[in-house]
């Protein structure tokens, strides 16, 4: 948990704006791996198993509970809720337009993106999401496109 | 390293500078409460197999008619059909939650739709099945008649929602591929 908890987190904010339905989604994310946890069998590294019951989890809460349509300048208060001090006032700004780019666009590119941005090799985002390597080579680099067009505009 | 990556890589630079660590405490009564609500559900089920169970009994012992032993085997056949179904359908959703997200979409919508299938099957052969028995003991009367119809409306609804529901999700999934 120490290890993966803030991924995690990181995960369960480029799904949901809402702070409540972040929390939610964590604590679902976190029962699921605690209930999938026994049928982790080594067949896959522990991180991509991971990633993949969290990926999961949030479609399934994404599917149950479809987003309200809040307003993007929320995202500014969600990413981390935690008080910066002044000399982090910059690097707390650059991470809530991050997040606010991440969050506008569309749920696939969010998914993989946010794989890529945990560090993620391109090996380890095709097994997660159940696609070729050349496939999501491909959908990563139109992602990141978009993420940089989305980032201009914020 | 082009200067495409040096900006991914500084992008994932702030992206992982959140470290927000995730508690054990609340995690440990989280577990607590998921366990303690697993056991009452499971606990529950059992109490409504075991109270239903009972009251056959109770009618059995006072003796029954004919109609009333029919009634008792049909209701006790068609929850021996439908509660091995439920458990095992559910068992398949967590078996599922470790697939690669691909083949999680597509389980899922699998799962829904033969939990759609088999809820309107199931229905189909109960009302084929009580109204045969009430036509047998002639007591296919008016209102007997109005309630199955009512109950076959609800029945039609929820399905045509559940179908759209689950269609909904295959193209929510076929557009984020």
């Amino acid at each position: 948990m120490h290890e993966y908890g803030p991924s995690l987190r990181r995960v369960a904010s480029a799904w949901e704006r809402d702070p409540a339905a972040q929390e939610d989604l964590l604590q679902e994310i976190l029962l699921a791996l605690w209930r999938a946890l026994p049928r982790f069998r080594g067949e896959a590294s522990e991180r991509t198993f991971v990633f993949r019951v969290a990926m999961n989890r949030a479609l399934t809460h994404r599917f149950r509970r479809p987003p309200r349509g809040e307003p993007l300048d929320r995202a500014s208060h969600v990413f981390d809720s935690r008080p910066t001090p002044e000399a982090e006032a910059t690097a707390s700004e650059q991470r809530a337009s991050l997040l606010a780019a991440l969050q506008a666009l569309p749920l696939a590119m969010r998914q993989i993106l946010a794989l890529s941005l945990e560090g993620l090799s391109g090996a380890e985002i095709a097994h997660i999401l159940g696609i070729t390597e050349n496939n999501a080579a491909v959908r990563l680099n139109r992602a990141r496109r978009a993420l940089q067009e989305a980032l201009h505009r914020t | 390293m082009t200067g495409n990556d040096r900006e991914w890589d500084s992008l994932s630079d702030v992206w992982c500078a959140s470290r927000q660590e995730i508690e054990s405490a609340p995690l440990r009564r989280m577990v607590a409460s998921h366990r303690r609500r697993i056991a009452a559900v499971a606990a529950g089920e059992v109490l409504v197999v075991a109270g239903f169970a009972w009251l056959s009994w109770l009618a059995v012992r006072d003796g029954v008619a004919v109609w009333e032993a029919v009634w008792l085997s049909t209701l006790w056949g068609f929850t021996g059909v439908a509660a091995p179904f439920a458990w095992w359908n559910r068992r398949g959703a967590w078996n599922a939650i470790t697939a690669s997200v691909a083949e999680y979409q597509r389980l899922r919508a699998v799962r829904r739709m033969r939990s759609l299938r088999f809820g309107c099957a199931l229905f189909i052969a109960e009302v084929v099945v009580v109204g045969a028995e009430l036509v047998w003991f002639n007591r296919f009367t008016a209102p007997a008649a109005v309630l199955l119809g009512a109950l076959t409306v609800v029945v039609g609804a929820w399905a045509l929602w559940m179908r759209n529901r689950a269609a909904h999700e295959i193209a929510m999934a076929d557009a984020e591929r």
